[in-house]
């Protein structure tokens, strides 16, 4: 447990109990106030990664504790562009979702001074990269959480249901191009840093095996006509598993030591 | 009705590309966490048995069927550059592997290493080419690399103080194989010594010091520590001293102390982390320099169909550096293949459905 009692970790926890109020008003039906959380939630998270930002004078993306916290910021701007645009997501669940992938940042991790960065991290290509898998992984969070919404719609609610399964494939279709850019910056990344396109690390493995998921849902929901809802869902459950493992299992599993490990 | 028919086997012969497709995709990406489970050497072998190179081969011509079929599509003109993205990938990875340098070497003679590395001193050349535990020869290039100098930078360290290290090998006849542990100190702090029954205060720390009481010693920017050690009543002072000969200095504690045993004390330097290092390395290809450069992390240099990448260096003393060579083969398919990849993707999932939006159709995010 690393609680946090400095400016930092203050405003990490006002995001997150902005994040969850907001989805309590939610579930509440309670839409403005929600609303009006959640972007308090949104000020405090932004504040925050921007004054880790200043502490550290470079962008903070190069540890676990700030993927987290950027992830934890980016969530306002995504759902309500996804539900303005795509008619997908749901403010609730979004503002929950917010506050889950922001307490690692705020008690798992430790927000330390910010380790000068290695030879191999000092690449243009870290934002890029490493910005690409953020959106990417946020929205297919999103997506997740309408798969959950998908399995659980009563049998015989098929508005609900076709309306919900929709919903997830708009996220995944949003997210996807995402996760292919930070694939393809990381290959590059990888090719101009140690030789290789392809290092065979067990990140990249699981990075590969949750991209093919993803694609693997694309290419299932095509050839079955958008049937099999549930098992749509289930597939799509299935590459968030896979994301969730690819962000904390990859990282800071003993058994995955890798090319990837300063990543924490 | 031809065409109707036609159409419908079309559609028919899509649907079935994709079902096979997601099928390749799960075998693909089950193989994919098995890879994770058996590491970085483990899944490299396993990917680039003969089984995996046919599987490969399959994916590939799988792809390459379903970037003729998407010629049939609305949207296929970002299907097909997807697809022709993966199957460019897919070869150059297929071109670049140790495999396919075996195979031009059998079948077309052309011999060519696919890489190693070169461990280079100051001054000295190589054209070696070593496996990656730097002992076994894998080969030799074309060419030769001269190192000229070595450029090591380092972060500046948190705390310029220098710091207190215990090093113990054996203590009452008892042999100790533990690693060097660092000492937390401040002055006037006494300190619990690990491995023997002692304490250690430092009495006095001086950042710069030529001097040491009563004594002349080596004319050096070194710190000095004079310490305490206390065991019961028998109590000792020593000074602790770094000099260029002895940049290690160290006190057996145990002698200092008359204990049966080997438990030192050394003031080494701040721990420093590297912030760049840099090989600046001239190329020479038939006893002639023929280009020169600068190798950094994420800098490579090229020349003769290879690539040269830093990849570990003398990082204290800058004698020597380790370079990666790496052939250059299927490049450009890779690259291509990425970048079309990105732009398939991008196309197929955010520019056709926008434009469908834009343009009023109703295939917005419902298609299937």
């Amino acid at each position: 447990m690393a609680v946090k009692c400095d400016i930092l970790g203050l405003l990490i926890y006002l995001a997150m109990a902005g994040y969850l109020l907001a989805a309590a008003a939610g579930m509440m039906k309670l839409r403005r106030a929600g609303g009006v959380l959640f972007v308090v939630g949104f000020l405090a998270a932004a504040s925050a990664w921007a004054v880790r930002w200043y502490a550290s004078g470079q962008p903070p993306v190069g540890n676990l504790f700030e993927v987290f916290l950027c992830l934890g910021a980016v969530i306002w701007p995504l759902s309500l562009f996804c539900r303005r645009v795509l008619k997908a997501g749901n403010a609730a669940l979004d503002a929950f979702l917010a506050a889950a992938v922001l307490f690692p940042a705020g008690f798992v991790f430790s927000a330390a001074g910010p380790v000068e960065p290695a030879p191999a991290l000092q690449s243009p290509l870290l934002v890029p990269h490493v910005s690409a898998y953020v959106l990417a992984y946020m929205i297919l969070f999103m997506a997740g959480g309408g798969a959950v919404a998908t399995l659980l719609t009563p049998p015989g609610d098929e508005v609900a249901a076709s309306s919900r399964a929709l919903a997830v494939y708009r996220l995944v279709r949003l997210g996807l191009p995402l996760m292919t850019l930070g694939l393809v910056l990381g290959a590059w990344w990888g090719k101009l840093a140690w030789g290789r396109w392809w290092n065979w690390d067990p990140k990249e493995m699981w990075s590969l095996a949750t991209w093919l998921t993803f694609l693997g849902y694309l290419h299932f929901r095509r050839a079955t006509w958008g049937r099999y809802r549930r098992v749509n869902a289930a597939w799509v459950l299935v590459g968030l598993g896979g994301v969730i493992i690819t962000l904390l299992w990859a990282n800071l599993g003993r058994l995955f030591s890798g090319l990837h490990s300063y990543a924490f | 009705m031809g065409d109707l028919q036609s159409s419908l086997i079309k559609l028919v012969l899509r649907r079935l590309a994709a079902a096979v497709g997601s099928v390749a995709l799960v075998v693909l990406g089950g193989l994919s966490i098995l890879g994770a489970f058996l590491g970085a050497g483990g899944a490299g072998w396993m990917f680039s048995t003969w089984p995996a190179a046919c599987f490969w081969v399959l994916l590939a011509v799988l792809v390459a069927a379903a970037l003729v079929l998407a010629r049939t599509r609305r949207d296929g003109l970002w299907i097909a550059l997807a697809h022709l993205g993966g199957l460019l990938v897919l070869l150059g990875g297929l071109i670049g592997s140790d495999k396919a340098h075996g195979l031009a070497g059998s079948l077309l003679g052309i011999e060519k290493v696919p890489g190693g590395y070169l461990a280079i001193g100051r001054g000295e050349q190589s054209d070696v080419l070593l496996e990656r535990n730097l002992t076994t020869q894998a080969g030799r290039l074309p060419f030769a690399l001269r190192l000229r100098q070595l450029r090591v930078e380092h972060y500046p360290p948190k705390d310029d103080r220098w710091v207190l290290v215990v090093r113990a090998t054996e203590y009452r006849g008892q042999p100790l194989e533990t690693p060097p542990q660092v000492l937390t100190w401040e002055p006037g702090q006494a300190i619990n010594l690990p491995f023997c029954d002692a304490t250690l205060t430092v009495l006095d720390y001086v950042p710069f010091s030529r001097y040491r009481p009563g004594e002349k010693v080596a004319d050096s920017l070194h710190p000095a520590m004079r310490v305490e050690f206390r065991r019961g009543e028998v109590r000792r002072e020593v000074w602790l001293l770094p000099t260029e000969d002895d940049p290690q200095a160290g006190v057996s504690v145990t002698q200092t102390l008359g204990l049966d045993g080997e438990v030192g004390v050394h003031l080494l330097p701040p721990p420093r982390r590297v912030k760049d290092y840099a090989s600046q390395v001239e190329v020479l290809d038939g006893g002639r320099v023929v280009a020169a450069g600068e190798i950094r992390v994420n800098h490579p240099l090229h020349y003769g169909g290879y690539h040269l990448y830093q990849y570990a260096c003398d990082e204290e003393g800058g004698q020597f550096t380790i370079l990666a060579a790496v052939s250059d083969w299927g490049l450009i398919p890779s690259a291509v293949g990425g970048v079309l990849l990105c732009a398939g993707a991008l196309g197929a999932c955010w520019v056709y459905p926008a434009w469908m939006r834009l343009s009023g159709r109703k295939s917005f995010g419902g298609q299937v």
